[in-house]
């Protein structure tokens, strides 16, 4: 089985314009939550969604999906850091439906609304030769790295370097494997899944991403998605 | 669910777009196959009078398109499905409601299938076999428009016929239109001798289906058709009425088909001595797409499609969508994109 989930456990504390997390905001007159899911239910690669989303706003989220169309579509609370909203999600499943060693998991940011179905099956296909995939565009700026954000330590060759975006997708039983033998420490220290794989020997492939898909999470952000939406 | 939609905001380039769509009853199709037509290289070159590209651009362009059902509501069609997909829309009550002035047509009053996913009435779709190869299906618009003249000037030919002879027919044009068109008479139970006219000797030899074959240098002065097809459109078009037109038999039809940008100026005095009937025929209704569409499905191993098919090109983004029509308008191949933006 081929599962979706999708992480909108964002509380939109860096979205200053609204009190609404960035999710359940309009754009083009959906709300970015259904934006979203409704592109991975078109999707037929895909057989099942689940919804990771923030115990507050967990009923906001389930009045928005009550159409027949999401009786399908699973919503469960998130935790504390996004990788236990993630290991939630796919605790969720493991409950529901079991493992199966070829379960393939898309795991997606609500926040990037622009998610075509090409990304999203290109993902799935990169499973085919690879145990995790990774979406990313190669970075137009340089990259500067600085360890005491006073002074550069390096500037990595840019030719080298990408922007992660999402999906990220893996197969279900190793992400499994592989949180529950990892201490909480580190794992609270993780930023994504992809990072959690390669720290952890795993080989990521990349998959081509798209400059439109962008992540809101700042004002400035939701005035490019407008404006994307909005253009004729 | 936010949509891409690539559309042609000037000649010559493409921008990628996004459009909010809702689900609701409607099914869900991404168009896959896509075949460039020269109405839209017109667009894309800037051909069409300024007055109207100001007006109908931005334009997501083609018309002739196979789809991927992804998603149906009602559970009815299974995913993966292959369509064609119809440009007319859903609004085809009647058989002028095509022509008029602001009919409904992707590619022209609306967008047209440049797009990631869209949303189409169970009207606009023909399901395909599982069994079939999808590609040879993107023909069927352009099969139907052959279709739709054939239907139009047959009825029409009913009114003057004679006998019970069947009806010769002339051809003037040996591009993709002509070709199709020569094939689509060919069917015709009633129609009797085939005659096809063309310059070009290469395209000309792929014309199998024809009894007669002339190149327009030759001598074919006993040549006498009851209705002439004309083909060519552009400039050429002028000769191909006007040779047309003194092949027909007395009351016989002349249906135009080549798309011309300039006037032209034909022999009107023939068309009057002759008592002719001139249609113009350019679109095509649903029941002429269920025609191409039982057309295509009967050709052994789709040779005859395959044999005027060019390569598969791979469309993944804006610069190969520009690579794809500018090889379109060099080679004059009828190339099928796959596209997947």
């Amino acid at each position: 089985m081929n599962y979706a989930v999708l992480l909108a456990g964002g509380t939109g504390t860096r979205l200053k314009s609204s009190k609404i997390p960035k999710q359940f905001l309009e754009l083009g007159g959906i709300s970015v939550l259904e934006s979203v899911v409704d592109k991975f239910l078109v999707c037929d690669k895909i057989d099942k969604i689940v919804i990771v989303v923030n115990e507050v706003w967990l009923d906001h989220a389930k009045s928005l999906l009550v159409s027949d169309k999401y009786n399908n579509v699973i919503i469960c609370a998130g935790g504390a850091t996004r990788q236990e909203s993630l290991y939630n999600g796919l605790k969720l499943i493991r409950d529901k439906y079991g493992i199966s060693s070829d379960d393939k998991i898309v795991s997606h940011d609500i926040a990037r609304p622009f998610i075509t179905l090409k990304i999203i099956e290109d993902n799935i296909k990169a499973l085919d030769n690879s145990r995790v995939a990774d979406t990313v565009i190669p970075a137009t700026d340089t990259i500067v790295k600085s360890e005491n954000n006073l002074f550069i330590t390096e500037i990595p060759k840019r030719s080298q370097m990408y922007q992660g975006q999402t999906p990220q997708s893996f197969y279900l039983s190793d992400f499994i494997d592989l949180y529950e033998k990892l201490d909480k420490e580190y794992l609270d220290s993780l930023t994504d899944a992809a990072r959690m794989f390669v720290e952890n020997g795993y080989q990521v492939a990349l998959v081509k991403g798209s400059e439109f898909n962008i992540k809101i999470t700042t004002d400035y952000d939701f005035m490019i998605a407008k404006y994307l939406v909005g253009i004729k | 669910m936010l949509k891409e939609v690539v559309k042609l905001v000037k000649p010559g380039v493409f921008v990628p777009t996004f459009e909010a769509i809702k689900l609701n009853e409607k099914v869900i199709v991404k168009p896959e196959y896509l075949s460039i037509c020269a109405a839209d290289v017109r667009y894309y070159l800037g051909q069409r009078p300024k007055k109207v590209l100001k007006k109908k651009l931005p334009l997501a362009l083609i018309h002739e398109a196979v789809g991927r059902v992804v998603y149906d509501p009602l559970g009815c069609i299974k995913k993966g499905t292959y369509c064609v997909l119809l440009p007319g829309g859903n609004d085809v009550t009647d058989e002028i409601s095509n022509y008029r002035e602001h009919a409904f047509f992707r590619s022209s009053s609306a967008d047209g299938f440049c797009q990631e996913v869209m949303s189409m009435d169970r009207e606009e779709i023909i399901l395909i076999p599982d069994n079939e190869d999808p590609i040879p299906f993107v023909f069927t618009e352009l099969i139907s428009v052959c279709c739709h003249a054939l239907r139009r000037a047959k009825s029409l030919y009913e009114i003057y016929r004679r006998d019970n002879n069947k009806i010769n027919i002339g051809v003037w044009g040996d591009g993709i239109l002509g070709y199709l068109m020569s094939l689509v008479i060919s069917k015709d139970e009633l129609c009797g001798e085939l005659t096809v006219i063309g310059k070009h000797e290469e395209r000309m030899s792929l014309i199998s289906c024809a009894q007669h074959k002339y190149s327009t240098y030759d001598m074919y002065n006993n040549l006498s058709v009851d209705i002439a097809f004309e083909c060519v459109g552009g400039e050429g078009a002028v000769n191909a009425i006007n040779d047309a037109i003194e092949h027909l038999k007395p009351c016989g039809i002349l249906v135009l088909m080549g798309v011309s940008e300039h006037g032209q100026l034909i022999n009107t005095r023939r068309v009057l001595e002759k008592g002719l009937t001139i249609i113009g025929s350019s679109r095509s209704r649903k029941i002429d797409f269920e025609s191409a569409f039982d057309l295509i499905k009967k050709l052994t191993n789709k040779g005859p499609l395959q044999k005027i098919l060019g390569r598969l090109e791979l469309v993944e983004n804006i610069q190969d969508l520009i690579n794809s029509f500018e090889k379109h308008i060099k080679m004059q191949e009828k190339e099928v994109i796959y596209f997947n933006i």
